[in-house]
């Protein structure tokens, strides 16, 4: 390419100057020459060598495939009663490709269908082959689109399903909802997605004998499969009591939220979660995503006095105290980390209390005295055990793990305010399943709500097993903490109001000071209300928890929740069957009951 | 300002091929841009108005002597480099890189504009510098640290492109105002021994997409649906066009969207799928008609000044046109370069009329008058 130039002409001559150039402009034209000769062996390449290949390659991108959406599977409860299922609905479809008026067609459609005709005829316009106009059209709305005239093969039905909750607001939290497209997008419907939804088939658009483009059934068709059924370990009677308690809960008191949960503490099934503000899934578009989430698993709070029961259970199962030892000798205060801690209510002139009273009266001072005796690590570590600071594993979205800090980020204070439940953060089911270990005799059961899933055609993918992950505390502690636990409802307790007759409840009661951060201090205003217990106390059948967000009027948790305990309880146990203490009461309450 | 006996050296089938490129050029941006903002062909309107624009730029400068330009040639340069260093202060910034400066409603490319500046700065300083028996390094050094200042803000913003274009037009234009043999042997073994080193430096400073660009230039179906798309629909489209093509407004690849930037860097594959191989060579042998007129146009300048300029232009075509098309066949790599008056984009349109203006200037002139 190099061109020197001065060797063959001489430039002198202003006729020799303009010329010097014109060799080396050759060059540029050599050049040239070179890229068209490229170009043009590419070009014959590509559109004469390789023209069939690539216009397959062109052709099969261009191929339109509809999906055919399958048919989601059954949700049942534990007895097998419906909670959500699929209904036959009809998804209407439009091919563009075939339309000539879209306008016209648009204007016929979208007053049957209820949809803006200038977005029908956008859908309508354009190449494409497939576009879906309507999913999931009112029964009736199939007729009058079929009797309305449009030109053939522009619009086509595919066989599709609508999602209905027969109970409407019941469990709707467990349960979540699905959208248009029939994806679950919340509850389990959303982490189930995988069963429950089933699979997409494929019908490919190709053109029939008229030169229509239309839906094949016999190339590339391939059948949608139908989602699993799933079973419950909820019990709709069971999850209808609890809603019920919580309804009358919302009336009485006013509170932000309630919550409450019913277990089987001896396998970790929920038989019943629960929770306010609710909402019914069937038309869950008109209703605020807030009230959409399950609080019993998405939402941490401070829990009170219900974390007394850990503190008591490392105590006793480390040995440090007998239940009969006497703890707080007449203090109404304690001071900790240079901090003073009152009980919540004065008393004149304080008694001596046990070990056990401590917990039935919901004693902050004794409680300290024990937590300053079990020290940072062994506290935090049974805290740990019973399954605070991290997720329950529980088979439902959104879980959140609340918060149990590291020893080496605790404060001075932090040992006493743990001990009677601040400075962590639980979620209603954590709370629950701790107690489980005490009602069952000191197991930590994995809590767990879907028990079956079975395809359509009947197999059985998954059954879920009760799951003891790890011994917590001795049988001998669970039962002492027990006893201790029965005593929180009877005279002297905290929790009358929780007692049933006929059978043994053990419990405890918890107020928490919520903390504002308006302030930045404990409100004296804002409470969590709860009650968390079992019943029989003996034999376990079921263990509740009822959580109560700022009710109004009253805020003691042996007075919010305690009451909608019971009722829950007695509702349960009626109809579970379970016989009472003693045989005459068995004969009265089934005497009442008729 | 015209004289008759001027009028009388015009070259009509010259203007009838800049006409007909024209046409061909809002043909394809039509197509192209016609399934794109539902119907209302704003771009093809636009275009429309460029070109209008733009014509009559070309014919303005033809008006007067390009001769007169040569004095200017520092000030156009000086003028397009502070354009450059507005775009990376107050440029607007479009699709990843800070390219346009606005103008009212309408936005401007000074990058466009510096290839022509840069081509009358050289043409000056290459018809003024009296060398006549081949360039030696040393003398060269100057005209390119000038070339680099412009390339380097080009690159900056980032329009590598651009920036490679302006390498090739200086390239063009020291080949042609004559380089010593032993000049461009020691030039050719120092770049050849620097590349390794040059290249791991320009590597680092090359932003993500020009990296994947390159890598997929290289091995296109590593990415197919990532940076290699470009390419692979572009020679699928252009393959599936055949002997003669799908049709106007046909092409499916190009109407249903598959294609991206079909209207700017990819608007040869429309063309390409819509009228097939003969479409496609129509077009390219427009172009040739048009090049081939501009070495003819240098080679028969009346002075140094009007053929170095020719050269300037004739290189910018040539690039251009190459590269483009190249790249839309797979066969250069990707780096975003307009297909001249094809391609949509303003400024890019006015460059080209502008430059052929000249080009036309240069030509009708090439005889010595007497006055």
């Amino acid at each position: 390419m190099a061109a020197g130039g001065t060797g063959r002409r001489q430039a002198g001559t202003g006729a020799a100057r303009k010329v010097n150039t014109k060799g080396r402009v050759m060059l540029i034209a050599a050049l040239l020459a070179l890229g068209y000769i490229g170009i043009t062996a590419r070009l014959v390449y590509l559109q004469v060598i390789r023209q069939s290949d690539l216009a397959a390659m062109a052709s099969r991108q261009q191929t339109e495939v509809a999906d055919l959406p399958p048919r989601r599977g059954t949700i049942y409860d534990r007895n097998g009663r419906e909670l959500a299922v699929s209904m036959d609905a009809k998804s209407l479809y439009g091919v563009p490709a075939n339309s000539e008026n879209p306008g016209d067609a648009a204007g016929r459609l979208a007053p049957i269908l209820g949809i803006d005709a200038r977005e029908l005829e956008d859908r309508l316009s354009g190449g494409r082959k497939f576009v879906w106009l309507a999913r999931k059209v009112d029964p009736g709305v199939p007729e009058r689109i079929d009797a309305a005239g449009l030109p053939p093969k522009l619009i086509g039905w595919l066989p599709d399903s609508r999602r209905y909750y027969p109970k409407k607001a019941l469990a709707a939290h467990v349960l979540g909802f699905t959208g248009t497209d029939s994806k679950g997008l919340e509850g389990l419907e959303a982490s189930y997605e995988v069963y429950v939804g089933g699979i997409a088939g494929q019908a490919a658009v190709e053109k029939d004998g008229s030169g229509k483009d239309v839906l094949s059934i016999e190339e590339g068709y391939v059948a949608p499969k139908p989602g699993c059924d799933v079973t419950l370990t909820i019990d709709e009677k069971v999850q209808y009591i609890a809603e019920k308690e919580l309804d009358r809960i919302m009336a009485e008191f006013s509170p932000i939220s309630a919550t409450a949960i019913v277990m089987d503490p001896n396998t970790g099934e929920v038989l019943a979660m629960a929770n306010r503000p609710g909402f019914n899934p069937n038309s869950w578009q008109g209703t605020k995503a807030d009230n959409w989430r399950n609080r019993a698993v998405t939402d941490p709070y401070e829990p009170g006095s219900t974390f007394k029961l850990v503190t008591a259970a490392a105590a006793l199962e480390e040995g440090i105290y007998r239940p009969s030892d006497t703890v707080n000798r007449g203090e109404n205060q304690i001071e900790v980390g240079g901090r003073i801690i009152h009980n919540s209510h004065k008393e004149e002139n304080p008694k001596s209390l046990t070990f056990s009273e401590v917990i039935q009266k919901s004693d902050n001072v004794g409680t300290v005295k024990i937590a300053l005796r079990l020290g940072d690590d062994r506290l935090h570590g049974y805290a740990q055990a019973f399954g605070f600071g991290a997720k329950t594993g529980v088979d439902l979205p959104g879980e959140n793990p609340g918060l149990l800090r590291d020893v080496k980020d605790w404060s001075g204070v932090s040992i006493a305010s743990v001990a009677f439940g601040q400075e962590v953060s639980v979620t209603p089911l954590q709370v629950l399943t701790a107690v489980n270990c005490i009602a069952n005799g000191g197991w930590y059961c994995e809590p767990y709500i879907v028990s079956e899933v079975r395809s359509a055609d009947g197999t059985v993918l998954m059954k879920k097993q009760p799951n003891r992950l790890r011994r917590v505390v001795s049988g001998a502690t669970a039962k002492t903490m027990t006893k201790i636990m029965s005593t929180v409802v009877e005279e002297g307790g905290t929790a009358l109001e929780a007692n049933i007759r006929g059978y043994q409840v053990a419990g405890k009661t918890g107020t928490a000071q919520k903390f504002d951060p308006a302030i930045r201090r404990y409100s004296k205003e804002k409470f969590m209300s709860s009650f968390v217990g079992f019943v029989p106390a003996e034999s376990p059948k079921v263990s509740i928890l009822v959580v109560v967000n700022e009710p109004h009027g009253q805020h003691y948790g042996g007075l919010v929740a305690a009451p909608a305990f019971r009722s829950i309880a007695l509702g349960a146990l009626t109809y579970m069957k379970v016989p009472t203490r003693m045989p005459e009461q068995t004969v009265l309450v089934e005497g009442q009951g008729r | 300002m015209l004289d008759r006996r001027l009028v009388s050296n015009f070259d009509w089938t010259f203007i009838a091929a800049v006409l007909a490129l024209m046409a061909a050029g809002l043909t394809a941006v039509y197509s192209a841009t016609y399934s794109m903002d539902g119907g209302r062909h704003g771009l093809f309107v636009r275009q429309g108005y460029w070109f209008i624009a733009g014509f009559a730029v070309m014919l303005g400068a033809v008006m007067f002597d390009y001769r007169r330009l040569a004095r200017w040639g520092y000030v156009f340069y000086g003028i397009a480099v502070v354009l450059l260093i507005a775009v990376m202060a107050v440029g607007r910034s479009g699709m990843g890189a800070q390219r346009w400066l606005p103008l009212g409603p309408l936005s401007f490319q000074p990058s466009e504009v510096a290839k022509l500046a840069l081509i009358l700065m050289l043409a000056k300083f290459f018809s003024e510098d009296g060398v006549t028996n081949g360039h030696t390094l040393r003398q060269l050094a100057r005209p390119l640290a000038l070339v680099m200042v412009p390339v380097l803000l080009v690159v900056k913003q980032p329009d590598l492109g651009t920036g490679l274009m302006m390498l090739f037009i200086f390239c063009g234009m020291v080949v042609v105002a004559g380089i010593r043999v032993k000049s461009f042997l020691t030039l050719a073994v120092t770049g050849l021994l620097a590349a390794p080193l040059a290249w791991s430096v320009f590597w680092g400073h090359l932003k993500d997409y020009q990296k994947k660009r390159i890598l997929v230039f290289l091995s296109p179906d590593s990415d197919p649906s990532g940076a290699g798309y470009h390419v692979i629909q572009s020679k699928i489209a252009i393959g599936s066009g055949a002997l003669t093509g799908k049709g106007y407004l046909n092409g499916t690849q190009s109407q249903l969207s598959f294609l991206p930037e079909r209207h700017t860097d990819f608007i040869f594959s429309v063309v390409s799928e819509e009228w097939g191989f003969v479409g496609s060579l129509l077009l390219l042998l427009l172009f040739l008609f048009i090049i081939l007129w501009g070495i003819e146009t240098a080679n028969k300048a009346k002075d140094r000044f009007g053929a170095m300029v020719a050269v300037g232009i004739v290189s910018m075509l040539v690039f251009h046109v190459v590269i483009n098309v190249g790249m839309t066949l797979g066969i250069m790599p990707v780096v975003g370069v307009p297909l001249p008056l094809v391609s949509y984009g303003g400024t890019s349109a006015m460059t080209t009329l502008l430059a052929l203006g000249l080009l036309f200037n240069v030509n009708m002139r090439r005889f010595h008058l007497f006055y």
